[in-house]
């Protein structure tokens, strides 16, 4: 295989597995909940709300960056 | 396919066991007391904050396989924008499961949600259009918990008895 190739899918697969390490501490901590049922419940409709602006402010950075309108 | 010659894929597969299963606990205050069991409005808002957090990590891989040069310009405008629309979508579901009575009482919109995240990971699962097979079976099993995370949210609001669902 093309060296350049071989390295360029090594790095992929590498920030492939951060993501996912990322997302399995994310669950996990989510999961950790105190004894104020009701204080939980607005905690994960916070971190629901954010994680949603995150992910939509990152497609559309990314979507500015490959030269593509905002959606 | 062969799992056994692939620790890639290994360790994905290993991720997903590992995250089906994950469950909501509580943190014992007090040693004197059983820890309360977690409730069904806990459990419900938990499964869909993991809507979020799968999408989130679907969103992040196909830009990184789009930055990396392993996706068709195309590919990504189409994705992105896919990924978007079930974003913004999950965003409306949010505060319908806030209470269980509100989520009694928006059950058709919450089902044509939850309907539309899963059916939009379908499309994502079957056309991510990633040249390297490693990467685009990593992406398709991160969009594969988003349908689920989604799907467990009607489970459980059918399991908790809440009228029409």
């Amino acid at each position: 295989m093309n060296p350049v190739l071989a390295a360029k899918i090594s790095a992929l697969l590498a920030a492939l597995s951060a993501i996912t390490l990322e997302d399995i501490l994310a669950v996990k901590q989510a999961g950790v909940l105190g004894p104020d049922i009701p204080a939980n419940i607005e905690t994960l409709q916070k971190l629901t709300a954010s994680l949603d602006d995150e992910t939509v402010a990152l497609l559309n950075q990314a979507r500015k960056d490959a030269g593509l309108e905002t959606v | 396919m062969k799992l056994n010659r692939n620790p890639f894929l290994c360790g994905v597969l290993a991720c997903i066991i590992f995250l089906a299963g994950c469950s909501a606990h509580r943190i014992q205050t007090d040693p004197a007391k059983p820890p309360q069991a977690i409730s069904t409005q806990e459990q419900l808002n938990y499964n869909n904050a993991q809507v979020s957090i799968h999408n989130r990590a679907v969103a992040k891989g196909i830009i990184a396989a789009y930055q990396s040069g392993f996706m068709e310009k195309e590919y990504f405008d189409a994705l992105s924008r896919e990924q978007i629309n079930i974003t913004r979508a999950h965003k409306e579901l949010t505060p319908l499961l806030k209470d269980l009575s509100s989520a009694a009482n928006n059950a058709a919109k919450i089902k044509a949600i939850t309907d539309k995240i899963a059916g939009s990971t379908g499309v994502l699962s079957a056309a991510a259009g990633i040249k390297n097979p490693q990467a685009k079976a990593a992406i398709q099993a991160e969009a594969q918990l988003v349908s689920s995370a989604a799907a467990s949210i009607i489970t459980t609001l059918q399991l908790a008895g809440v009228k029409g669902f």
